[in-house]
């Protein structure tokens, strides 16, 4: 059964159109990759489904249920959770409080709030931070605590907006573990946007392309590496020709 | 299930307390108790009562000014509520503060429900300015409002005989515990509501609110929650004013000036902590009891306290916007040996 399925998405921002009729459906457990380059309309996307921004046109639908154009705080208590591009964490709070917050979103009790934010924190390998106060935690550690605090919601769909950019190599690999065991463990839908090809390629079940706005392709993840439109789109027209000759 | 939760929290927090802090707060309570039996002057107790009633006032506009991040200027209109319909009340029915209080709180929280709703679609300085205009058409209204006196003010009938029930005495010490009781109890509340959801849910709004958002937060509604808290703190304040000074008028009540007292407080105190307003109140409140004894007659020095809040103002945003709480945590901080 498909978990969210957005149809003929359509996002204009004057005359600019920063998604053209995109479609796609999610499976309930999946990973799901969306790539593309700068400005293809990735992030655009992530914030219609979540509520951040309105839809001109077309539906999106979660568990059976449309939810286009509801508020953010209403998607996200219906079971969607995000993260940020730029990471937006709560700095004057500590690591414990910001993922309270997130346990906020089912629980009613401080003291429940609290317990779920430790194990999560446990989970995350972020336990012995609680103390600090967001705003003294490198990025890396910043977008993990995002993502703990994503998870305290107890979503069904977590989606994550680029959260391995600008980790090192090392933190990169801590981060697909922990994306592993989010979803294998806690048996959570995954839908990522990467702009990190390696990353993303591995990770992800099923990927889909976006280039200026529109879905230029989909498919495996060793499929689309070798799709010309893809290669084009990344790499230019010119390069794509190149190579074929 | 909220009562037995102020108490769980109430006793923590009490628990801890440093020893130094436990004897500092005990004895703070202690005096305060005892102060009317200590032999000072009337004139020092007038302060005393003072300090409380603007603690009180300050702490309810924390829950909004401070653990809600929206700088309300306009808190005298729910002050004013409540003022005028405990009296109102009084004078055309004969009802006792008892039960005036109540509905005054009752038709404050409504009212901050009308105004909040499109006011917290405004965000940072326009929401500031959009109190102060609230409070000046309404203060327009009421100083043209025939029926409840316009600008002429009211006066309270005064009771023939001291009277429990209409909180009328010869000595202004009985009501001196009935500010106690407000200030004791408005900190027990805020102390919960500090700790509870709504009180964390209002700080992360404050700090980012997209990701608030995407945090299953309503924003609309926690400002809301936050707002009819500082509302209804406001109004009971306002009813305590009516009874004690006996006499109310537009200006008196809802001044811009006023509104800017209550939430210079709580801001110098340090707005977002818990003994923030208290602190503001301790510092203000002689503060301009001084300026009016010494200052009061001459006509040149008008304004003068207003230069001096300006000047406390820019002083506070310069130097440390969390005020004197934030400059006691660099303290405490730099004794410890922690980074800042």
């Amino acid at each position: 059964m498909s978990l969210l399925t957005v149809a003929n998405l359509t996002k204009a921002f004057g005359g600019l159109v920063a998604n053209r009729e995109v479609s796609f459906t999610l499976a309930e457990g999946e990973i799901l990759g969306i790539i593309g380059p700068n400005g293809a309309g990735k992030t655009c996307l992530f914030n219609c489904i979540t509520g951040f921004l309105q839809v001109d046109t077309g539906t999106v639908h979660f568990q059976g249920r449309e939810i286009t154009n509801q508020p953010p705080h209403a998607i996200s208590r219906s079971g969607i959770a995000r993260t940020f591009q730029l990471v937006r964490a709560m700095p004057d709070m500590t690591v414990l409080e910001n993922v309270m917050i997130g346990a906020f979103c089912r629980l009613e009790h401080t003291d429940a709030a609290r317990e779920k934010a430790l194990d999560v924190l446990r989970f995350t390998g972020l336990l012995e931070k609680r103390d600090v106060r967001a705003r003294e935690l490198p990025i890396a550690i910043q977008k993990r605590m995002e993502l703990a605090r994503a998870l305290a919601t107890d979503p069904k769909l977590l989606m994550l907006d680029e959260v391995m950019s600008g980790l090192t190599g090392q933190e990169t690999a801590e981060a697909v573990e922990l994306l592993k065991r989010i979803h294998g463990q806690c048996e959570i839908t995954l839908l990522l946007i990467e702009h990190v090809m390696e990353v993303i390629m591995p990770l992800s079940h099923r990927v889909i392309v976006l280039d200026q706005g529109v879905k230029i392709a989909e498919g495996l993840p060793s499929e689309i590496a070798n799709t010309p439109r893809v290669i084009e789109a990344y790499l230019g027209e010119k390069y794509a020709r190149s190579q074929k000759h | 299930m909220v009562m037995p939760r102020f108490l769980t929290y109430l006793i923590r927090d009490v628990r801890s307390f440093s020893v130094p802090a436990r004897i500092v707060l005990g004895g703070g309570l202690l005096f305060l108790c005892l102060m009317p039996h200590l032999g000072f002057s009337s004139f020092f107790r007038t302060v005393v009562i003072q300090f409380l009633l603007f603690s009180f006032l300050a702490m309810g506009w924390n829950a909004i000014g401070g653990y809600g991040g929206q700088i309300d200027i306009g808190l005298a209109q729910f002050l004013a509520i409540g003022a005028y319909t405990s009296t109102m009340l009084l004078v055309w029915w004969d009802v006792p503060p008892w039960f005036s209080a109540p509905v005054g709180m009752l038709l404050a929280v409504a009212w901050c429900v009308i105004i909040g709703y499109p006011l917290f679609a405004l965000k940072g300085h326009y929401f500031a300015i959009a109190t102060i205009a609230a409070v000046l058409v309404l203060k327009d209204l009421f100083s043209n409002w025939e029926l409840i006196h316009a600008s002429r003010g009211v006066h309270l009938p005064l009771k023939q005989a001291p009277s429990l029930l209409y909180l009328q005495f010869h000595t202004n010490i009985p009501l001196y515990y009935v500010v106690l009781a407000m200030f004791l109890g408005g900190l027990i509340f805020l102390n919960w509501f500090r700790g509870d959801r709504l009180g964390y849910q209002l700080r992360a709004v404050k700090e980012n609110d997209e990701a608030a958002k995407s945090l299953g937060i309503d924003i609309r509604i926690a400002k809301l929650k936050a707002y009819a808290i500082a509302a209804a703190f406001a109004a009971l304040g306002g009813s305590f004013h009516a009874i004690y000074t006996m006499y109310i008028d537009p200006e008196a009540v809802m001044s811009t000036e006023l509104s800017m007292q209550i939430a210079l407080m709580a801001m110098l105190g340090g707005a977002g902590t818990l003994w923030g307003p208290i602190i503001g109140a301790a510092i203000l409140v002689p503060l301009d009891r001084f300026l009016g004894s010494a200052l009061g007659g001459s006509k040149s020095l008008q304004g003068l306290d207003l230069m001096i809040y300006g000047a406390i103002i820019m002083i506070l945003a310069a130097v440390e916007p969390r005020g004197i709480m934030g400059i006691l945590q660099r303290i405490t901080r730099a004794v410890r040996g922690d980074r800042p």
